[in-house]
């Protein structure tokens, strides 16, 4: 697996700050589809994501400062993370003093219809991906790759989705309890 | 975060109106990146310009960044042992349940008609199947965006023109 150029992880965050519209999960498949598999595996980058998660913070800052950290350490940490804030920021600043001019601006509501439509698909990738090696065996992708192991239930993963999905439709408990819930749930079923 | 951000700014300090904030609340949704950084960049400019922007998005960042830089470092050594391993397989579990939740829930939202239902297809093959590149799809999306509202607006006003006549 190549190491990431320093140039090339900063712009891979600089491009995911200036064109994640919808907050959030969106930024999910974005950096999933940068990153995996040119730099990191598929599980090894979701792992990053759902820490991200678990820790308080928006989750899309937090993972810049996981991958930058576990890629280039400490300076690594600081600048992916300005990498991902610099566009929106920047953005933000400038339209705060034209306000007028964005307000109801239909050019700018007609394209984030378009783009929002889009992002509800890239989300359920992002889901599949998390899949793997939990839920499923390998890859949903490895289903159009020849001579790949074609992924199968991991009867444990899927107990785990299925308890954590009743929890949240019912309960709505709080991210991270769920996500510590899932985890030692998985501690305790993958380990038999 | 909104409600603590209205009773610091509006209520206790009164560096902003009401209406500042719904302005601000309205434009932030429609920028690129983290609603937090936004929404600290746009009300931080409004208060004290370009270097309360930036004190207000590093004061966001700041706890975070700190945090998880500590947790990154005392749990490396961790990452890899088995017992972390089967833990992590259970939290990819759990997440891929409360991402598909909402998924669902943010589609109920958004896919209301079928170019809208399209468009999210697309995007869900683009990444899957055939690997495009994710930013021009982003791109690629808001341009369709745009040609299709322009396209209804003009067959609209087409029918309306044609009314009169019937």
């Amino acid at each position: 697996m190549p190491e990431p150029s320093f140039l090339d992880l900063f712009f891979i965050f600089l491009k995911t700050g200036a064109f994640t519209f919808g907050g959030g999960y969106a930024m999910i498949p974005l950096l999933q589809a940068q990153i995996v598999p040119t730099y990191l595996e598929g599980p090894e980058m979701s792992n990053l994501i759902a820490l991200a998660q678990m820790t308080p913070g928006a989750v899309g800052l937090n993972t810049a400062t996981y991958v930058g950290y576990s890629e280039y350490s400490f300076i690594g940490a600081i600048c992916c993370t300005l990498a991902l804030i610099l566009p929106c920021f920047t953005v933000a600043t400038i339209v705060s003093f034209f306000k007028k001019a964005f307000q109801d601006n239909k050019y700018v509501k007609n394209a984030l219809f378009g783009i929002r439509a889009m992002v509800v698909g890239m989300i359920l990738t992002a889901v599949l991906s998390f899949a793997d090696g939990s839920v499923l065996t390998s890859s949903v992708k490895n289903l159009w790759k020849k001579g790949a192991e074609l992924p199968s239930f991991c009867w444990q993963g899927v107990v785990i989705f299925v308890v954590i999905a009743i929890i949240e439709l019912k309960w709505k408990l709080n991210t991270i309890l769920s996500i510590t819930i899932a985890g030692l749930l998985g501690l305790a079923l993958f380990s038999l | 975060m909104l409600p603590a951000m209205n009773r610091e700014f509006v209520e206790k300090r009164k560096w902003l109106t009401n209406d500042d904030m719904l302005d601000t609340v309205a434009i932030m949704q429609s920028l690129p990146g983290i609603i937090a950084v936004n929404m600290s960049s746009l009300i931080g400019s409004k208060i004290a310009g370009v270097p309360g922007a930036i004190a207000g998005t590093l004061g966001v960042i700041f706890p975070p960044f700190v945090t998880i830089l500590l947790i990154a470092y005392c749990l490396t050594n961790f990452f890899n042992t088995p017992a972390m391993i089967n833990v992590f397989k259970g939290v990819r579990a759990g997440v891929c349940a409360l991402i598909l939740l909402s998924a669902i829930q943010l589609g109920k939202k958004i896919l209301k008609g079928p170019f809208e239902i399209i468009m999210a297809v697309i995007g869900f093959l683009s990444l899957l199947v055939f690997n495009f590149n994710v930013i021009l799809m982003i791109i690629l999306g808001g341009l369709a965006g745009l040609v299709y509202k322009a396209l209804k607006t003009q067959k609209a006003s087409e029918s309306q023109q044609q009314k009169p006549t019937e």
